[in-house]
């Protein structure tokens, strides 16, 4: 009885740790959504239905009914989820990968557009049959991601540019080349508004879901996933990745090649944001328009952080965020809790689940309060 | 291998059974939703590709929307897309899948592949686009019945119009040999048709007039518009119109600051500024009206009484209502009646067909007239 307080700290530190880590995510969920219900008994005159189709809306819907059997329903709201799933997951890795390396790369936006740029580029203007067009599509969009990524890891390397700025700089410029570009040589005369001619349709990745723009993407997914975390975990580039990423000093006493790695770390990441660019162009949209906004890369980095930069943990993570958002857009459109209103809370619920410092100290609280009731219960006898 | 699955199992369980724990919560919520009183015949729905508070063209749509529910027997509703262009197609079709709605309003040529999608898809949902046609011969439109504007012949007016207070001096602190400037939102077919107007309106009442263009590559910028303006005061340009949705807003800001004036598009700028800014106000003479409210209004009430005219496009000009000038602001008022009437020739001419002023339309090479 008496261990429960003489416990060696390290053994409590190691059991404060464990609960945090299981704790983390039902807490930071908890915690949002109850901020966000009472943000909604605030403003709704129906919060608790409101509450409801931010948990439910997104999902499909199983119906029973004797003429027809089982029925489901919604399929497409739930389409969209994955659509969004599949952006933030790419988007998500593609930002986990240097962040491995620590190297705060801000550049997925800029490597988004200008492979969603490259991809089309090609799909448009090169003949041939459909598989050769559009593997080399995807080439190009890989190519497009690869040099971009690792333009500003090379700058670092070599002149010490900070990656963060570099980043950032060079996504204004992929997004203006984009839109010079989509206005000037891409544009489709007869399109209405500004934006390229419509993919011809064999190019056009095939679509699982009837009603909804769920491509054949999806099924790359796990490829991919899995292929970022070989990288990371079985090859002899992500071990030089993650080392350098612990302590970059270490691993130049250690022989490793750092500068390599670093700009290695942020071409693979660009990749990764081009295959997202190219889910928008050949997945989604079919044809580019000039207003793509900017800041569909910073999505990624939320998905990373709720990650923690782990490859597998990605598509949950992205899902969730994706499912989270879809209910926010239900939720919306079907009670009367306004835009803004959605925004806050799905920010909120990011903001709890990010807020990791909070949860350890959480569960020391807790261990701290049942150890003094022990302690108190013992006194009591 | 062995250490994927033991990786991947428990977390897929995990999801399942929060997915069914889900559904289990989504049926109760759906029994508590049904609960709801239904005395609407229709249920209307308007779909933005954007957001709300442009003060012209969406907040027009969504004003037209909340006097249909108040006047008539219809449930409506304003959903509200974003701007992220990836997820309008999916919004859009889940508004015609979820089975909540008997009709989807959508504007602007950006949505026009989308709709003509969904109306194949969903031959029984009803569909109608404004500000934009769908291409009746390319696809299975039967459900769809399409709005266009004019919006030329009110440009024209408000073109004349600018012109003539120029020339006649009747704008106070202008520099000598004022000219005019134009602000577009991007370079559109429907953008064009406006900017066009307004040159050869302004050309008609005075043939050696100055007339800057420059477009904003986007209707979501204020500050892009705000420098344009600044630009155009700075060479010249007394007044000024914008047909650039929010953008325009820094361009009345921009005008109302540097003491010179502006036209607005869409909404009733002044009277929307009247109380609240009054200074802006000021700056802005007219305001080229698209009465898209009006035309919303008017096609749910056809619909309502089974007459709309679905696979057709309409278009509705000065003489249908779709298009005017606002008939009120600090200049209008005071307008000498000679002048109101010489207005007022322009007006008829145009209505009776006797001017017809270019159109964005034509240059473009779209058949999206009707």
């Amino acid at each position: 009885m008496k261990q429960a307080t003489a416990l060696p700290l390290q053994q409590r530190l190691q059991r404060q740790q464990a609960l945090a880590q299981r704790l983390r995510l039902p807490v930071a969920l908890a915690a949002g959504l109850g901020c966000g219900f009472l943000i909604m008994c605030a403003v709704s005159s129906e919060p608790l239905r409101a509450f409801l189709i931010l948990l439910t809306g997104a999902l499909p819907r199983l119906h029973w009914s004797a003429g027809e059997g089982w029925q489901l329903t919604r399929l497409v709201r739930f389409g969209a989820v994955i659509e969004d799933a599949i952006t933030l997951t790419l988007l998500g890795l593609a930002v986990a990968i240097p962040f491995r390396a620590r190297q705060f790369s801000l550049g997925a936006d800029g490597q988004l557009f200008l492979g969603a740029l490259a991809a089309t580029v090609v799909s448009l203007y090169l003949p041939g049959p459909w598989f050769v067009v559009l593997s080399l599509s995807m080439l190009a969009a890989c190519a497009s991601g690869f040099l971009w990524g690792a333009l500003p890891g090379l700058l670092k390397t070599r002149f010490q540019a900070n990656e963060i700025v570099t980043t950032l700089m060079l996504n204004i410029v992929a997004v203006q080349a984009y839109r010079w570009l989509v206005s000037g040589w891409l544009r489709d005369p007869a399109g209405g508004f500004i934006v390229t001619p419509f993919l011809p349709a064999s190019l056009q990745l095939p679509v699982l879901l009837v009603h909804t723009n769920v491509t054949v993407m999806l099924l790359a997914l796990p490829l991919l996933v899995w292929t970022s975390w070989l990288l990371l975990m079985r090859t002899t580039l992500g071990y030089e990745i993650r080392v350098v990423g612990q302590s970059a000093a270490f691993a130049l006493q250690a022989g490793l090649p750092v500068q390599r790695t670093v700009w290695l770390s942020m071409g693979a990441g660009g990749v990764l944001a081009a295959l997202a660019g190219m889910h928008i162009s050949h997945g989604l949209l079919k044809r580019l328009p000039v207003d793509l906004p900017a800041g569909l890369g910073y999505e990624g980095l939320l998905v990373a952080l709720l990650a923690r930069c782990e490859p597998r943990a990605v598509p949950w993570a992205a899902l969730m965020y994706a499912y989270l958002r879809t209910g926010a857009l239900a939720m919306e459109r079907s009670t009367d809790v306004s835009r803004e209103v959605v925004l806050v809370i799905q920010a909120l619920v990011i903001l709890f689940l990010v807020a990791e410092r909070m949860q350890p100290a959480l569960a020391g609280g807790w261990l701290r309060w049942r150890a003094r009731r022990a302690e108190g219960g013992r006194h009591d006898a | 291998m062995n250490a994927t699955l033991r990786y991947l199992l428990p977390r897929l369980a995990w999801t399942l059974l929060l997915l069914a724990l889900l559904s289990l919560l989504a049926h109760w919520s759906d029994r508590l939703a049904r609960k709801g009183n239904d005395k609407t015949v229709l249920r209307a729905v308007l779909f933005i590709n954007g957001t709300l508070g442009d003060k012209s063209f969406f907040d027009s749509a969504a004003k037209g929307m909340r006097r249909a529910g108040r006047e008539l027997p219809v449930s409506v509703r304003v959903v509200e897309g974003g701007n992220d262009p990836t997820r309008w197609e999916s919004a859009l079709a889940d508004l015609a899948d979820s089975g909540d709605y008997d009709i989807v309003l959508a504007g602007t040529f950006t949505m026009v592949p989308y709709v003509q999608r969904l109306a194949g898809e969903f031959p029984r949902m009803r569909f109608v686009m404004f500000d934009a046609a769908v291409d009746y011969a390319h696809c299975a439109c039967g459900n769809v019945h399409s709005i266009l504007f004019r919006q030329n012949e009110g440009a024209y007016l408000a073109g004349y119009l600018a012109a003539m207070l120029l020339q006649e001096r009747l704008l106070p602190g202008l520099p000598a040999n004022a000219g005019l400037g134009q602000v577009g939102g991007m370079q559109l077919p429907v953008i064009d048709d406006y900017l066009l107007g307004f040159g050869a309106g302004a050309r008609a009442a005075d043939p050696s007039i100055r007339v800057a263009i420059q477009y904003a590559n986007g209707f979501s910028d204020p500050a892009a518009g705000k420098d344009i303006a600044n630009a155009q005061m700075a060479a010249g340009a007394g007044l000024i119109f914008q047909a650039a949705g929010a953008t325009g807003q820094g361009v009345t800001e921009a005008a109302s600051e540097a003491h010179r004036y502006t036209i607005g598009v869409d909404l009733d700028q002044y009277e929307m500024y009247r109380h609240s800014n009054p200074q802006r106000a000021a700056a802005i003479v007219t305001s080229v009206l698209k009465n898209v409210d009006v035309a919303i209004v008017q096609a749910l009430s056809l619909a309502l009484r089974q007459q709309l005219p679905y696979g057709r496009a309409d278009s509705l000009g000065l003489a249908e209502g779709g298009i005017g000038l606002a008939p009120h602001s600090e200049v209008l008022d005071r307008l000498p009646l000679p002048l109101r009437q010489r207005l007022d020739a322009v007006r008829a001419d145009l209505v009776s067909g006797r001017v017809h002023p270019p159109s964005g339309f034509a240059r473009a090479g779209t058949e999206a007239r009707g």
